[in-house]
């Protein structure tokens, strides 16, 4: 990765602190590792992994209020012109969200929604607008989706358990 | 099955002097010329300077000639062959000191009594060139002659077989000097020599035709000669006759070698039955007169047998010193089933059954009618009680009843080895199993399961290529002479001709251009020859003294001041007054001087690939990178191992589809589909994973180029980008959308906005990319790490990091594809094209089903029933399958439609059906966006605007595909 390259991720880094009411950053690339990195010996070997921020997201809406989800926005060697890839860590019953934690986000699949200035704190925000409001025409779980508008009740509750089981304190 | 003897006998047809008759010529050894070290090398054999036949490449690892020669001669032989020495070499004294490099491969060819056969050494070096070490030239008839005197010179009981050795004369002149110190002034011996053997009835012609006399039903066949015991050994018509004792040595020597063939069989004939003595020697010479019937050379010869096979049984007593001439043994083969060693002396007599009796006794002359019917290898023949019945001779099976007819469209032959083998042309396949009713249908069976797969193939073979103008079209008559003075041409160019390139004169004085690459020659100059519009060959352009230019016809000698290459159009086309498309008015005309390059470079000769299909790779590939690359322009023949002898010219566009699906197979890591679900190829940045990738880039450009030179197709296309390359064009950012979408749409991002406003970018300029596994950053441009981008400096940021796009990590590969293409076809041949021509030229039109395409197509903005959609379609329907094709193109960046059809079109994210959305003003040209296959289609009012306004579009491509 280039020297640009990790500048601006810190730009994005810090960012990512300052909404502490909607995401708890929790790992992050170190800056230091971006000195080591700069120079063509080390970045022959740089690891891929050295360039994912990982964090808790606080949804707003029941039942996902009750809990924080740990998320994985990993960023491409060539970022910002190919946008992050999102992942859940954590397990959560959602028609957007599939068994491997996958999730949809307008923002990052269709290509042309992404921007070289699109912010990681605007991708964060767009998985949280998901989270809290569900949408069943791009589900990803086909089941999940049905169960929502079908039988809101039991997914209501399902979803719940979810919740108690899997999802990490909120703060 | 072993239960009576018949004595063989052959159906002889005498070959005439025209007719063609198999010869086997089996390539001993070559002797280099003595100044030579002991090199690979490699025969070729042309006959008739028209078909060619190459042997493996053969290792120098060697045993010394002496060594052959007495392991040949302590050898009992198998069958005794005339040598013949020419008298320059004495082959005895010589041998010592000739590197000589054992061949032993054997071609069977078709030849007449006027043919002429040339053999031609080299030696493959490690550059893929070759080196010439010499070639001989020789006639059949020559050949015969020699044969025949000294036949009867040495009156000795002469098989069919002949072994000669020819002294090799130095191909060229500079070879000559390069390989032989001693200069021009060389013996035969130091320039080394050849030896072959030749086998086949045509050896036999002049005595078949002065013994027609003798021709009966029985037949002698003397061919073979015991390896142990050299017996002869006579046998009575008569099929109850049991197995004579010498006889019976003979069946068990063959047993031990478990290998007999028909040419291990021992008749002498029933009117002789003196010879009946085991003790006989049968080289020795004899007097009586045997008549020779050898029909074909399959009888006779071993094959790839080499000598050391025969040696394990030998004793070695009975040959040695018994005459002076020189033996060669004839090996027995090998037969595909051979469970039961049975010479096809020992055919039995068929069982007496119900049938049989009722089976009448034959007139001669009903016998001689049944006779001419017989299929090859049948005979008919008549049994104690003068019943016919019927020897197959190629199944050693006997009959009461004549063998059915084979099915329509199959028909049997015979290997090189003897064994039988069944065609069946309607399926191209070969089978060893005769074909009965259950056969048939399993062939059907397997035909429907093979169906879908095969389906493929059967829509690449009706591509087809735009029909080219020809010659005719442009018929200018030039009857009034404009100028009698000619102006003088301009042809001085101050540009540098381009790399690889030589201007020559001729020794008329006229200029010519040598291409050093691909050792190819034109008169064009290459630097003219990127223009868009050029003319025919034959043709010039010339200026007059007021600058007018006027057009001179080489060809018919005259002169014109009308422009041909607008005289070939079809005059509706200017009526219409719109511009003439500039592809109607070129395309027909490039692909006639691309022809016509390619014809004026064909090598001569044949290039003869022998591919095995379970190897199509390997073997391609070590074929082609043998080759030097002029080769490489010779007239193809393919042949698929094992399936020898069938062509019907598909072979080779069977082998550029099959290999062509094969080296482009993602799976191989070299070639990956542009975008992630689509079906354009690049290469793939992983490819440098494999040590060996560049070599097999080389290989890939040659083959490639060779689908275009041999105007074959290959299965598979390459993306835009990839093309344009090829052509040495300049890549745009509008070229990166088709191949990497994300990447396009963020770049545009910041083209069109302003960077002023958004100065977090902290973009440098340099970039970084992942190859496996691996993150690999570069500088843009020296310094590139301290070099922030900005508003100002984005146009070169853009410009540079788009090129470095295209270029990341398949530079090498790239550059050695190239190289490989341009040995056979020089850049500057294709460069009249664009790229979305030089697809149509590689991949073919194919036949678009326009049914399935309207079925399969979605509306954005328009309903099924817009009068613009029925318009649409209507557009569709009537024009050309060349321009449905580039409409095609246009819409989806690709000619070709997958094979499952328009159901299955994918676009850059996955499936995406044929679009057509309204969009814009009716003053607007329509647009596509190929990653979306959506054609942006604005609301015309009527029909004929429609038609005009796509036309354009589609045809007028350059530049304007996407916006």
């Amino acid at each position: 990765m280039s020297g640009g390259q990790m500048k601006r991720i810190m730009i994005e880094v810090k960012k990512l602190r300052d909404i502490p009411q909607t995401f708890i950053l929790e790992k992050a690339p170190d800056e230091d590792s971006s000195k080591v990195t700069n120079t063509r010996t080390a970045s022959s070997s740089a690891d891929s992994t050295s360039n994912i921020i990982i964090g808790r997201i606080l949804p707003k809406s029941a039942p996902y209020s009750q809990g924080s989800y740990q998320v994985e926005i990993k960023i491409p060697a060539d970022f910002p012109f190919k946008p992050p890839e999102v992942k859940f860590l954590t397990q959560i019953y959602h028609p957007n969200v599939d068994k491997e934690g996958k999730i949809c986000v307008d923002l990052l699949n269709t290509a042309e929604a992404w921007k070289p200035t699109t912010p990681i704190v605007d991708i964060v925000n767009a998985v949280i607008k998901i989270i809290d409001d569900p949408k069943i025409d791009h589900a990803l779980n086909a089941e999940i989706a049905q169960q929502y508008q079908n039988n809101r009740a039991q997914f209501i509750k399902t979803a719940t358990e979810f919740v108690n089981k899997y999802a990490l304190p909120r703060t | 099955m072993l239960n009576g003897v018949r004595s063989l006998s052959y159906r002889v047809s005498a070959p005439a002097e025209h007719q063609l008759s198999q010869l086997r010529i089996k390539i001993l050894n070559v002797k280099l010329p003595s100044s030579t070290k002991l090199v690979d090398v490699c025969v070729i054999l042309e006959v008739d300077s028209k078909y060619s036949y190459r042997t493996e490449i053969i290792k120098k690892k060697h045993r010394p000639l002496s060594q052959i020669t007495s392991s040949s001669t302590s050898n009992a032989t198998m069958s005794t062959v005339l040598n013949s020495t020419s008298p320059s070499i004495s082959a005895t004294s010589n041998t010592s000191s000739h590197p000589t490099v054992n061949v032993n491969e054997s071609f069977d060819v078709l030849v007449t009594n006027n043919s002429k056969i040339l053999l031609k050494v080299i030696a493959p070096t490690r550059l893929f060139g070759t080196n010439d070490i010499g070639q001989v030239k020789f006639d059949i008839k020559t050949i015969l002659n020699e044969y025949q005197m000294k036949r009867h010179t040495f009156q000795e009981t002469s098989p069919p077989s002949y072994k000669t050795e020819l002294p090799l004369e130095n191909s060229s002149r500079r070879t000559a000097d390069h390989l032989n110190n001693s200069g021009t002034s060389t013996t035969a011996s130091e320039r080394g020599s050849i030896e072959i053997l030749l086998h086949g009835a045509i050896l036999n012609e002049s005595e078949n035709t002065t013994n027609n006399s003798n021709e009966t039903a029985h037949i002698e066949n003397n061919t073979l000669l015991n390896n142990t015991r050299s017996l002869s050994i006579c046998q009575q018509d008569h099929p109850q006759n049991s197995l004579t004792t010498s006889n019976r040595q003979l069946l068990t020597s063959l047993e031990n070698h478990s290998i007999p063939t028909e040419s291990a069989v021992l008749n002498s004939p029933i009117r002789h039955p003196q010879n009946q003595s085991s003790s006989a020697d049968a080289s020795q010479p004899s007097r009586r007169s045997i008549l020779l019937k050898q029909p074909s050379a399959r009888d006779v010869d071993t094959g790839t047998a080499s000598p050391r096979r025969g040696s394990g049984s030998s004793s070695s007593d009975a040959v040695s010193g018994s005459t002076r001439s020189r033996r060669h043994h004839h090996l027995p083969l090998s037969r595909p089933t051979s469970n039961t060693p049975v010479t096809s002396s020992n055919l039995p007599v068929p069982a007496t059954t119900a049938d049989a009796s009722s089976i009448s006794s034959v007139t001669p002359a009903q016998l001689a009618r049944i006779k001419e019917t017989l299929p090859q290898g049948w005979e008919i023949r008549l049994d104690s009680q003068n019943r016919p019945y019927y020897v197959d001779h190629n199944t050693r099976t006997t009959t009461w009843l004549r063998e059915n007819v084979l099915p329509p469209g199959w028909e049997r032959r015979v290997d090189a080895r003897g064994r039988v083998y069944y065609v069946d042309h309607n399926t191209r396949t070969t089978t060893w199993t005769p074909p009965t009713a259950l056969h048939l249908q399993n062939v059907a069976h397997w035909q429907n399961q093979y169906a879908r797969s095969h389906s493929m193939f059967n829509q690449f073979e009706h591509r087809f290529l735009p029909p080219t103008a020809g010659t005719g079209a442009i018929a200018i008559s030039g009857s009034e002479n404009p100028l009698e003075n000619a102006a003088p041409a301009i042809t001085e160019e101050d540009i540098p001709l381009p790399q690889g390139w030589q201007q020559m004169f001729d020794i008329q004085g006229r200029q010519y251009f040598i291409n050093h690459l691909s050792k190819t020659t034109q008169w064009e100059d290459p630097r003219k020859m990127n223009t868009g519009d050029q003319l025919l060959s034959g043709w010039e352009m010339i200026y007059t003294k007021e600058g007018q230019p006027y057009f001179v016809d080489h060809n018919t000698k005259t002169t014109t001041l009308q422009d041909p290459r607008l005289s070939g159009l079809d005059a509706s086309n200017s009526r219409h007054g719109s511009r003439i498309p500039l592809y109607q008015r070129s395309l027909p005309f490039k692909i006639e001087q691309f022809r016509y390059l390619c014809n004026t470079n064909i090598s001569s000769g044949q290039l003869r690939l022998t591919i095995r299909r379970e190897h199509l790779f390997y073997d391609s590939y070590t074929h082609i990178m043998h080759c030097q690359s002029s080769e490489l322009r010779r007239h193809l023949y393919i042949v698929f191992k094992g399936e020898e002898g069938l062509d019907y010219g598909g072979v080779a566009r069977e082998w550029f589809f099959r290999l062509s699906h094969e080296v482009l197979n993602p799976m191989y890591c070299l070639f990956e589909y542009a975008n992630k679900n689509n079906y354009y190829l690049q290469i793939n940045p992983a490819s440098s994973i494999n040590p060996d990738h560049l070599s097999y880039f080389r290989f890939i450009g040659r083959f490639v180029a060779m689908a275009l030179y041999h105007g074959k197709f290959i299965d598979n296309g390459f993306s835009m980008p990839f093309y344009k390359r090829m052509l040495g064009k300049k890549l745009t950012i509008l070229d990166l959308e088709s191949l990497d979408p994300d990447f396009y749409n963020s770049l545009t991002w910041i083209k069109n906005n302003n960077l002023s406003e958004n100065d977090d970018l902290e973009l440098y300029f340099n970039s970084s990319y992942e190859l496996l596994g691996k993150v690999e950053y570069e500088e843009l441009k020296p310094g590139g790490n301290e070099i922030k981008l900005t508003e100002e400096n984005k146009e070169e940021y853009i410009e540079l990091l788009t090129q470095w796009r295209f270029k990341r990590s398949v530079e090498p590969q790239t550059k050695a594809f190239l190289l490989g293409f341009n040995e056979v076809v020089p850049s500057q041949w294709i460069q009249t094209f664009d790229e979305r021509e030089i697809e149509l030229l590689l991949c073919g039109i194919s036949k678009i089903d326009v049914g399935d395409w309207e079925r399969n197509a979605i509306y954005k903005h328009f309903t099924e029933s817009s009068k613009q959609v029925q318009w649409f379609w209507q557009f569709v329907r009537e024009i050309t399958d060349e321009q449905r094709s580039r409409l095609l193109q246009f819409v989806t960046g690709t000619c070709r439609v997958p094979i499952g059809g328009f159901a299955e079109l994918l676009g850059s994210n996955g499936p995406q059906k044929f679009c057509i959305e309204r969009f814009g003003k009716e003053t607007m040209l329509p647009r596509s966006h190929t990653c979306f296959n959506r054609l942006d289609l604005p609301p015309y009012k009527r029909y004929d605007q429609l038609k005009e306004k796509l036309l354009y579009a589609i045809e007028e491509c350059e530049g304007f595909g996407q916006e």
